[in-house]
């Protein structure tokens, strides 16, 4: 049977993260920078900003430009006609983010800064 | 050597350190059972542990940190890979931080799910200088336990716990079953108490969460050997890898013994010295404790404090 099997044998789940309503800032520079990324897709396609486990402190960022995703778990909040999609789950660790752009041939890009971080890494990508 | 700390190989208090350590004794622990189930477990669980759990397979176990931002240890982890599943066993007091690292940073297109089994599965220990032997007393089936495995035996698994250069055995078996209970009586083995486990686990250097409270360094309380140097990033690799690189480690701990009682908390010896005594009890009409001290008190050490005399095990 095996210590995990069997009929009958469940396991309760460990309760789901927190949610809450998100907002967040996008300075001139990033909105920019988003509008040239996007190309002339935004009809179909989203800014899609999430956190997961990685990196030297703990949580990573990710931004990626993506067909969008069934909207269910998502909050979506819009920018210049740009849709933006953060996951209920991460909805604590992101709310209240700035995104900046730097056009910087070292170090730039998109820049997040975190108010719910107590610490970021150099490279500014993992937060804890 | 500090001035008050003398060698002291034929001093007094070496009686009680010569005491009779049990051969070996089976103990029941109140720990925190996780399972995390799910496409990707191993490395999301990679991500956070400080040794490489990617390649955990079906019988096998790893045994690593959780440690923060700052290299300071959060909790002390074994992780059995189980039929595509990875049970996690930790520090009861620590559960809830731990479980919220790994939930909080499932990635939101994964169908990764922390399920608690601390109420459904069991968890005790066999340690001591002779611990294989009475798991085969206890489990004749069982030959042998090898490092990073597990060994099946219906609902039991036994296993070989990494952290401790004492034999020490790890047994989690289901809530619902009594077999192991049915086993211990049939052979008269004897259950040791949890006062008798916690004065075993300070002479056996073994922290528990009075140890690992987050704000000490694995090589502080003797868990420098689960951290891997060479996995890639998880939290606190930077400040691991620069200490290792600086070899600037100047901690580690240490069991006192003395015929008086010990207090816990910090206390500053002659010459400058700091340690801080982080678990004592009662043993055998003496006391011991944990302390983690600087490296310049070594093990045969004795000093004296208000006029009353500890010896460094």
């Amino acid at each position: 049977m095996g210590i995990l099997g069997g009929g009958g044998f469940t396991l309760p789940v460990v309760s789901e993260v927190e949610v809450v309503d998100v907002s967040i800032d996008m300075t001139d520079a990033a909105r920019s920078a988003l509008s040239a990324s996007m190309g002339g897709d935004e009809d179909t396609h989203v800014l899609l900003i999430s956190a997961q486990s990685g990196g030297c402190s703990g949580y990573m960022y990710d931004m990626a430009i993506v067909e969008a995703p069934e909207t269910s778990g998502f909050q979506i909040i819009e920018i210049d006609k740009i849709r933006v999609f953060i996951h209920n789950k991460d909805s604590v660790m992101l709310n209240g983010i700035r995104v900046d752009y730097k056009d910087s041939l070292m170090g730039g890009g998109f820049q997040i800064e975190n108010p719910n971080a107590s610490k970021s890494c150099g490279c500014g990508q993992s937060f804890s | 050597m500090p001035p008050n700390l003398v060698d002291a190989d034929n001093h007094s208090v070496d009686n009680m350190i010569k005491a009779n350590i049990p051969k070996a004794s089976i103990y029941e622990l109140r720990s925190s059972i996780s399972v995390l189930s799910g496409d990707g477990s191993t490395d999301h669980l990679n991500n956070i542990l400080t040794a490489d759990v990617s390649k955990l397979n079906n019988g096998e176990r790893v045994d690593a940190l959780v440690c923060d931002s700052n290299g300071r240890v959060k909790d002390v982890l074994s992780c059995f890979g189980i039929d595509g599943e990875i049970i996690i066993l930790g520090i009861y007091e620590n559960m809830e931080d731990t479980r919220s690292l790994i939930t909080a940073g499932i990635p939101w297109n994964k169908n990764l799910v922390l399920y608690d089994a601390k109420d459904a599965l069991r968890h005790c220990v066999i340690h001591g200088e002779d611990a294989l032997e009475l798991v085969r007393l206890l489990y004749p089936e069982v030959s042998d336990v090898p490092d990073q495995t597990f060994v099946s035996i219906g609902d039991v698994i036994v296993s070989k716990n990494s952290a401790s250069d004492i034999g020490h055995i790890d047994i989690l078996y289901r809530a619902d079953d009594d077999s192991i209970e049915r086993r211990i009586l049939e052979k008269s083995i004897g259950v040791g108490t949890s006062d008798e486990w916690e004065a075993v686990r300070i002479r056996s250097r073994l922290p528990s969460a009075k140890e690992v409270d987050g704000t000490r360094l694995p090589s502080d309380i003797g868990l420098g050997k689960l951290v891997s140097l060479n996995k890639g990033c998880y939290p606190g690799q930077e400040i691991h890898a620069r200490l290792d690189s600086r070899g600037s480690e100047k901690k580690h701990m240490i069991t006192i013994t003395s015929h008086q009682p010990i207090v816990l908390g910090k206390t500053k010896l002659e010459g400058g010295l700091t340690m801080e005594v982080t678990s004592a009890t009662e043993y055998d009409g003496g006391h011991v404790a944990l302390a983690v001290a600087p490296k310049e008190i070594n093990k045969g050490a004795v000093f004296t404090l208000t006029g009353l005399e500890y010896k460094i095990g």
